[in-house]
């Protein structure tokens, strides 16, 4: 009977460990605005079926926000408003009236290091064709007047590009907007724990925890230089995340690398040293927005606008000689750890 | 000196064993996960193979057929019918949670990662 006792004790422990692994989620895959998604439930609560069909809302209001901003085609509501400018306002959606009001508002307060009139220089430089070419120094000298948010008129609903030849393009913006408004209907159809990722922008949502203060989740940030490799790792509650790397879509012309994040004051791949950035808000919009902005403005401005602007956290990795170095938010550097150098 | 077992003692024991056995395949099944290569079309699974295992074959995507190519411990797509090739030119992955992706046939390759504990996501 002693024997039969603690055999059966022991059973209990070993059955008790095994159940010390996580649960795993309801996680979908799909692909929108040109990135992968993912979406994973984590919730213990509620049926496959309803966490799926939570899902299938999400991926299909991902789908709805892209159809909304894509200027890829001329049907969308960006795409009419590019395909009228320099002749006819346009009636949009408020919803878009309001992502537009929220863009100036970043070009504003960063001196138009993000400017969402940057179409017709993403256009020309095209990276996502076969074989990109760098634009001439003429092609982009004549299209740089156009590239100014100034010359975007907001009235009521409608919205007026003054020139021909004008172009917005919501890539700095979008994927972020989407990753929020696919996290409100999850939280809408009763999910409490998940994280919604569209091509890296993710947005984590965990009841009972904030930006930074309790750890939800683990995010690792990409490696800027070795494929396949992590930079660092982070602890984060609900929250917004955005990285912009000069590694995510570039080509090599005549030995020089040439990347897609565009300084709107040049036309350019901005070139400042800085070869990634890592933004975490209370949104994905923000940290979407944010993580190119930065960029653009440079590692010592970048973080200046970083620690000015509150419940914004970011990091910042930049070239030093032959090696890469990093700054970071307080905030985030006591929540960051540093992959070990091989 | 060894107490003679009642047969609940060795049913309680044969349990034991059974447990013992399972949670080491359970682990080795974990271990083998990193080397699994998931193939999906539209958010359908069409292959699953082995990254130790070298071959190659044709994926059918939305908008065309795709040449997808393991070998030694790595996977690619080495053809593809797509307009900018982003799936081949993101060339040969390796780790657990690398994947390659053609958007435009829908298709998704992918390392299985080995490491399931916690709540995990890539940024960049």
């Amino acid at each position: 009977m002693h024997l039969q006792l603690s055999t059966l004790g022991f059973v209990v422990l070993l059955l008790l460990g095994c159940n010390r692994s996580p649960k795993r989620p309801v996680t979908r895959e799909s692909t929108a605005m040109n990135s992968f998604v993912t979406i994973a439930v984590y919730d213990e609560s509620g049926t496959v079926d309803q966490l799926n069909d939570a899902i299938d809302s999400a991926l299909a209001e991902i789908q709805r926000i892209e159809e909304m901003a894509t200027d890829y085609n001329d049907t969308s509501q960006v795409g009419r408003i590019n395909l009228h400018a320099g002749k006819d306002s346009i009636l949009v959606s408020p919803e878009l009236i309001a992502l537009l009001r929220t863009s100036i508002a970043f070009a504003e307060r960063s001196g138009g290091a993000f400017d969402v009139a940057v179409g017709p220089i993403v256009k020309t430089w095209d990276f996502l064709a076969a074989k990109p070419r760098v634009p001439s120094r003429d092609a982009i000298s004549r299209l740089l007047p156009l590239i100014d948010y100034r010359q975007i008129v907001i009235a009521g609903e409608k919205v007026f590009l003054t020139h021909k030849g004008m172009a917005l393009d919501l890539g700095g913006i979008a994927k972020g907007y989407a990753v929020d408004r696919a996290a409100e209907i999850l939280r809408r159809k009763g999910c409490k724990q998940f994280i919604v990722d569209v091509g890296g922008n993710l947005g984590v949502s965990w009841e009972g925890t904030r930006l930074l203060d309790s750890a939800a989740a683990t995010i690792l940030v990409r490696h800027p230089r070795r494929e396949g490799e992590f930079f660092g790792e982070f602890r984060m509650g609900t929250g917004g995340v955005s990285t912009s790397g000069d590694y995510q879509r570039y080509f090599i012309q005549d030995g020089v690398r040439y990347h897609h994040i565009i300084d709107p004051a040049t036309g350019l791949p901005t070139s400042n040293g800085v070869v990634s950035v890592t933004i975490v808000a209370a949104d994905a919009t923000t940290a979407d927005a944010l993580s190119t902005l930065v960029f653009v403005l440079g590692r010592e401005e970048g973080m200046r606008y970083i620690l000015s602007t509150p419940g914004v956290e970011g990091l910042i990795v930049f070239q030093q000689g032959d090696s890469l170095s990093f700054v970071s938010s307080a905030g985030f550097e006591n929540r960051f750890s540093r992959s070990a150098a091989p | 000196m060894i107490p003679t077992l009642t047969i609940g003692d060795k049913v309680l024991l044969a349990l034991l064993v059974c447990l013992v056995a399972g949670s080491f395949l359970a682990v080795g099944s974990f271990a083998i996960e990193g080397n699994t290569v998931l193939v999906q079309v539209d958010g359908r699974t069409v292959h699953k193979a082995s990254l130790l295992e070298n071959r190659i074959f044709p994926v059918s995507g939305a908008e065309g057929a795709l040449t997808i190519e393991i070998r030694e411990g790595r996977v690619a797509v080495t053809e593809a019918k797509c307009p900018n090739h982003v799936c081949i030119r993101t060339g040969w992955r390796s780790r657990g949670g690398d994947i390659i992706v053609c958007v435009p046939n829908k298709v998704v390759v992918r390392i299985l990662a080995a490491d399931k504990a916690g709540v995990r996501a890539i940024t960049g």
